[in-house]
């Protein structure tokens, strides 16, 4: 499917440039949408009460109450388990109800507020957690912002580990999430723009850049392309991913995923722009290129030497996880003269009383362990470890003393298996390839194998990520920092390919 | 137009270096031209001038008309209608070279990769990476090459380093002694016409980026190439000798077969054969591609990519036609007495026609360029129909 | 829509890939051939035997049952059958009709043949080798020097399971330690045999009868052994004669492929034992009223290892002595080797031709017809220098060395 979608014409793109001149603007556009039958907030609280319940359905979570003070009828409002009781006690309630309060609310609030004129925002903000306050003959509503709820506090990942740098991770809270972005850069030209996503879910978007570094068409790219969703729900990044994405059929997306800040600001530092979505710890990076995908944040802080050889494993690991099924295959069934004659005879005894043909085992084993990776990762982490030694000890034994596989192909599928977990980034990439792969070795030898390659490299090549070629890191400049790491002192320059503006990093 | 693909002096010289070594990677024609002897490496060295010479019609052009695709060039000098007719030659050219090295490879797959495998089913494999490439443009196609090019280079180095410990250098020994001057010309004259990559430059002097330059992309693309053309031909003639060498079909092939180190790297020759595909695959795709931009161009389509599979299926379909797929025929093709002679026409005599034809006309014809570089040099296929029309006025 | 439609039939087209699989091959189907032995039957039909490997891992002669041609005598192993044929293919087609697998040539390790189909001529079934892509141009050639060629599937394989293993491991070893063999493969063999001024040559093997039994048990006949020495020499294709290791050690000096050996050269009564660790061969050729002459020129570099005590070695005049001596005795060891050649052989194994091909280019088109001819005749001039550079680790003879502490 995927190596066929040349049929398909890829110039739909072209006509997206036109409706988005301008984000903001496209922004603004939707909330005057939304409040096309504009309510305003009547001036009796009781009917702002009936509407609000009304509105919320009456649902038990949302705490409309009010009280008489000195002066005037007051009505707060907000949602059990968003707002902070403490703070609405100390900062609202009691100033208040207090003997001082002269009748201005606004001035009377112990807290940062806004105010609305329009009861449907008000009960917007309410849905972000904060608090409403309604008073007699006012028509206007007070927002106080005192969210607070129940967060995971910031951990480490459970993916992305090092051994050296920062361990802290990106949590499900958005606001959390910014701030270990500006702590990381502290810069006032660190740019946060924010957008709600989601007609259903609301949910908040916020694309994280470095003004002066960023490139700018690739800002303008991912904007109109933000803008043209519309869609009912975003729950993950995931799927702000698939719907700015160009070409779903393609094994790569050309968007980065990562929960650590440390990653995000090198990334932004080089030009990239990061799109955090609230309610998941993974943040979006765009562009990405495809040797990015080969990079940890640990090669930067460790030495240039060890760095650069890790590296050359991960790519050794690509190729072995990719091609060595096929390759394997191939050369088992159409140049058995390659092999030396001591291990053909090895194959050929081994194979002896098998039933499969090579290419039947090669497909049997990877699909075996297939299903072990997918059975491993969905269980509790104790189970998961147990399934694994079953998996791979008990049944990959078994299978050989059984007479179903040989044990010749069990080593070169498990040394696959081991080498594509090298590059978790690419662990899609990997498994659709090698089957690819293992199809064309084992039709056509190796020459299936040559075709492949040039079928893959075409795609890579063709493949674009936000106007950006995927394979443009063999440049003079970016080569640096490809397969190999220069010291940090020679890495004068970003990515030429990504910041294409400002691409000097050190004088 | 669509919008502009644009390649590197780089990629442009890959191209050009890893097309034309697939011929001699293939089956290594200069061994049989004359002088057919140890003397064949003076006739590698001296087809670097007659290359340089058979170029310059094509390099005149490209540099002078740069800027415009290759349909444009030929109708600003000869005409809308000669200069249509100039560009279906080409696109001939292409289609003949297409389907020529497609019923090579099947013939030489079949004799010694898979000999089992009907030609049908080669050819249909085949024919999917390059329409493939091919459809995905000028711009992919150029950075193809710059990634399977290194790789195909890489390999010679590694196979010519390999093989060094079976080198016996004393089969070049008698310079000159079997062969005159003259028979090393006349090699030299049927190397260098037998290429066909001299009508990249033409072709893809449009899409190079404005910073290259053409004249030098040109010389270090031949000198790369000769390099690699030595790194190919030397061992092979001196681990096989020159007998052995021109009695098999493919002698490079038979060198790496003869290749071995370390007690475990033996018959390595598949290896040379993932390299050689890829390579092939390449060269195609660029036959492939050309023939299809010019006959957009022809017919002033948008794209190329309407014709691609046609192209394709018209070129394998030639291939498989029973009285041409043979190997005697094919080889009578691929020799010295045929293929030289078919394009030697298309790529010097053509080019050289424009460039007299361009002499002829050009007070006229720099006047055009002239406008043409005055304005916007994006749209100057327009630009070139307003100028036709001030002219009537 | 077309479009649409093409590419489909291009799918439905690369399917049909995955159910032919034409060259498919599971190597469980197929059996390795690890040697080759060609031979003449008494009609002049070729025969063919064929070792091919066991799955088991075992060697295992094809056939597995003895053959009415074996001698045999107790042998352990069974005898691979014999097929005839008019030609090669025929025989291995003959043959192949008892195999339960596909014979898979890709990995033969030597092609053995035998005296009486040497002197007919290998040419034909080397054409057969050039042509077919399963058979190619690396296992080693050598010609078996026994009346009963077919004996050697008997002989003991020392370390090795088989007997290509054997041969192409103890060639290999025997040029690199006492070159007095040579390691010709298939490869080497068509290069001499394509250049004009080179006569091919192929190893040596012959069979040695075990008499002795070393533990008593005279039931168990020892089985026949194998020696590699020497070398068989062509003309064009056909063989003309033998040389000894002697020889064959001079042959390898002469054509530089020459590795280490040792040679004990006679000094006064005793014998020193000399380590030659380089010998370059320089070869002029000159051509004086239809006389070819060739004068070679041969630097060697000598190590002395052991000596009689009758010589004191750490005294400059004795070394120059010692190397005049080995300069007199290698020069007339040539000069016999290259004698043979010339009168025995007629054909010119040693490449001269080629030397006077790139020396005498214009002369040597109008002799290159009768070269072996002329060759025959040419008058040779052989002229030996040696140094010595180290003489062990010990500076006076061991013998001598008790004399002077005496002292």
């Amino acid at each position: 499917m995927i190596i066929f979608n040349f049929i398909k014409p890829n110039q739909k793109q072209q006509n997206s440039q036109k409706n988005n001149s301008n984000f903001l603007q496209a922004d603004a556009k939707k909330i005057t949408d939304k409040n096309r039958e504009q309510a305003y907030v009547p001036s009796r609280i009781s009917e702002c009460e009936e509407y609000l319940k009304d509105k919320f359905c009456n649902s038990p979570d949302v705490i409309i109450e009010d009280f008489e003070t000195k002066k005037k009828k007051v009505l707060i409002a907000y949602i059990d388990g968003l707002a902070n009781k403490d703070l609405i006690d100390r900062d609202i309630i009691k100033p208040l109800k207090s003997t001082d309060f002269k009748g201005e609310v606004s001035s009377a609030l112990n807290a940062c507020h806004t105010i609305s004129d329009d009861i449907d925002d008000a009960a917007f903000e309410m849905v972000n957690g904060n608090v409403a306050i309604f008073y007699e003959k006012s028509r206007q509503a007070v927002i106080v912002d005192f969210k607070q709820w129940d967060k995971r506090s910031v951990e480490m990942p459970d993916s992305e580990t090092v051994t050296r740098g920062p361990k802290e991770g990106f949590t499900e809270n958005i606001r959390t999430n910014t701030s270990l972005i500006r702590r990381k850069i502290r810069n006032p030209r660190l740019v946060f723009e924010n957008l709600t996503l989601g007609r259903q879910t609301n949910t908040s978007i916020s694309l994280v850049y470095v003004k002066g570094i960023v490139n700018k068409d690739v800002l303008e790219e991912v904007k109109s392309r933000l803008a043209k969703i519309d869609v009912d729900s975003i729950l993950e990044s995931g799927f702000i991913e698939q719907y700015i994405e160009k070409n779903s059929f393609s094994p790569i997306s050309g968007i980065g995923v990562t929960q650590k800040p440390d990653i995000v600001a090198a990334r932004i530092l080089e030009g990239r722009v990061a799109i955090l979505c609230d309610g998941t710890p993974h943040v979006l990076t765009i562009p990405e290129l495809f040797l990015e995908n080969l990079h940890s944040s640990e090669d930067y802080y460790n030495r240039t030497l060890q760095s650069t050889m890790i590296r050359i494993l991960r790519v050794v690991g690509l190729f072995i996880g990719v091609l060595l099924p096929g390759f394997s295959v191939a050369i088992i069934t159409y140049n058995q003269e390659m092999i030396p004659a001591s291990f053909l005879t090895h194959i050929i005894t081994s194979t002896q009383k098998t039933p499969l043909p090579s290419a039947a085992e090669a497909f049997f084993l990877i699909l075996m362990f297939e299903l072990l990776k997918e059975s491993g990762t969905r269980l509790p982490r104790a189970v998961g470890s147990a399934i694994t030694i079953v998996g791979s000890l008990i049944i990959g034994d078994s299978a050989v003393s059984a007479g179903i596989v040989g044990a010749p192909m069990v080593i070169i599928i498990a040394l696959t298996a081991v080498a594509s977990f090298i590059v978790p980034n690419l662990t899609e990439f990997i498994s659709i390839y090698r089957l690819f792969f293992l199809f064309l070795g084992a039709t056509m030898g190796l020459l299936g194998i040559g075709a492949g390659i040039v079928i893959m490299l075409t795609q890579l090549i063709s493949t674009e990520s936000f106007g950006i070629p995927i394979l443009s890191s063999f440049s003079k400049n970016e080569i640096k920092d490809s397969v190999v790491r220069f010291p940090l002192r020679s890495l004068k320059y970003r990515p030429a390919s990504i910041a294409k503006d400002n691409i000097k990093r050190i004088k | 137009m669509t919008s502009k693909a644009s390649i590197t002096a780089t990629q442009l010289m890959m191209l050009a270096v890893g097309s034309s070594f697939m011929f001699p990677y293939t089956f290594m024609p200069i061994l049989n031209a004359p002088p057919a002897n140890q003397d064949v490496w003076l006739v590698l060295l001296l087809s670097i001038v007659y290359i340089v010479i058979m170029c310059s019609p094509i390099l005149f052009i490209a540099n002078k008309f740069r800027g415009l695709t290759v349909n444009e060039i030929t109708e600003v000098i000869l005409g809308k209608f000669a200069g249509k007719l100039a560009s279906f030659l080409f696109v001939l050219l292409f289609l003949f070279c297409y389907a020529a090295c497609l019923s090579m490879a099947a013939i030489f797959v079949k004799i010694a990769i898979i000999p089992e495998t009907p030609t049908w089913a080669f050819i249909a494999f085949a024919v999917v990476p390059i329409s493939y490439a091919t459809y995905k443009g000028a711009g992919t196609i150029g950075r193809l090459a710059t990634f399977i090019v290194p790789f195909i280079m890489f390999t010679i180095i590694i196979f010519f380093l390999m093989g060094i410990p079976q080198i016996d250098l004393k089969v070049l020994q008698p310079v000159f002694a079997d062969s005159t001057f003259l028979d090393i010309n006349k090699g030299a004259l049927i190397t260098s016409s037998r290429l066909t990559e001299k009508t990249i430059f033409l072709v893809f002097s449009y899409f190079l980026i404005k910073e290259a330059n053409i004249n030098k992309t040109f010389i270090k693309a031949l000198l790369l190439y000769n390099f690699f053309y030595a790194l190919i031909l030397l061992p092979t003639l001196l681990v096989l000798g020159v007998d052995l060498a021109q009695n098999a079909f493919n002698p490079y092939f038979v060198y790496t077969r003869q290749v071995h180190g370390y007690d475990f790297i033996e018959k390595v020759q598949a290896l040379n054969t993932l390299a050689w595909f890829p390579g092939l695959m390449l060269k195609l795709t660029l036959y492939n591609f050309m023939g299809c931009y010019m006959l957009s161009g022809i017919f002033k389509m948008k794209s190329h990519k309407s014709f691609v599979i046609p192209f394709s299926v018209l070129a394998a379909v030639f291939c498989l036609i029973p009285a041409i797929n043979k190997a005697d025929i094919i080889l009578t093709l691929a020799s010295d007495q045929i293929f030289p002679w078919i394009v030697f026409p298309f790529t010097f005599v053509l080019p050289l026609i424009l460039v007299i034809v361009y002499l002829i006309r050009k007070k006229k014809l720099d006047n055009i360029l002239q406008y043409i570089k005055q304005h916007d040099l994006s749209s100057q296929c327009l630009l070139l129909e307003n100028f036709k029309n001030d002219g009537n006025k | 829509m077309s479009k649409k439609l093409l590419v489909i039939l291009e799918c439905i087209l690369i399917l049909a890939l995955l159910t032919g699989c034409w060259s498919r091959k599971e190597p469980k189907n197929m059996s390795m051939v690890n040697s080759i032995l060609y031979d003449l039957s008494p009609s002049g039909e070729t025969q063919v035997m064929i070792e091919v490997m066991h799955p088991t891992g075992e060697g295992k002669k094809a056939g597995g049952s003895t053959g009415d041609t074996g001698s045999g005598d107790g042998a352990s192993a069974p005898m691979p059958l014999v097929f005839e044929g008019k030609t090669v293919a025929e025989a291995l087609r003959n043959l192949s009709k008892n195999q339960d697998k596909e014979l898979f040539g890709g990995l033969n390790q030597a092609r053995i043949f035998s005296e009486k189909l040497c002197k007919q001529g290998v040419g034909p079934i080397l054409d057969f080798f050039a042509r077919d892509h399963m058979t190619d141009e690396t296992p080693l050639m050598v010609v078996v020097n026994d009346d009963n060629p077919k004996r050697i599937y008997t002989c003991s394989t020392g370390m090795s399971d088989m007997l290509g293993n054997y041969l192409s491991s103890l060639s290999d070893t025997q040029q690199k330690i006492t070159c007095e063999a040579v390691f010709v493969t298939s490869l080497q063999f068509f290069k001499d045999y394509y250049t004009d001024g080179q006569q091919p040559v192929m190893g040596l093997v012959r069979i040695e009868e075990n008499t002795e039994s070393t533990n008593g048990d005279q039931d168990q006949p020892q089985k026949p052994y194998i020696i590699y020495e020497g070398l068989a020499a062509f003309k064009d294709d056909k063989l003309v004669g033998y040389m000894n290791g002697i020889e064959t050690r001079d042959y390898n000096m002469l054509t530089n492929n020459f590795k280490i050996t040792a040679i004990s050269v006679p000094y006064g009564n005793d014998f020193i034992a000399v380590i030659v660790k380089k010998a370059n061969s320089k070869i002029n050729t000159e051509l004086q009223n239809e006389q070819i002459k060739i004068n070679i020129k041969i630097k060697a570099v000598l190590t002395i290892i052991q000596e009689y005590g009758s010589i004191d070695i750490s005294q400059r005049e004795v070394i120059k002595q010692v190397e005049q001596e080995f300069n007199e005795f290698l020069k007339s060891e040539i000069e016999k080797t290259i004698k043979k050649a010339q009168n025995e052989f007629k054909s010119d194994i040693f490449g001269f031709g080629r030397f006077f091909h790139a020396q005498h280019p214009k002369e040597w088109q109008k002799i290159q017809e009768n070269w072996d001819e002329k060759f025959s005749k040419a008058q040779i001039s052989v002229n030996v220098e040696s140094s010595i550079i180290m003489e062990g680790e010990i500076k006076i003879p061991f013998t001598m060395e008790k004399k002077v502490n005496d002292k």
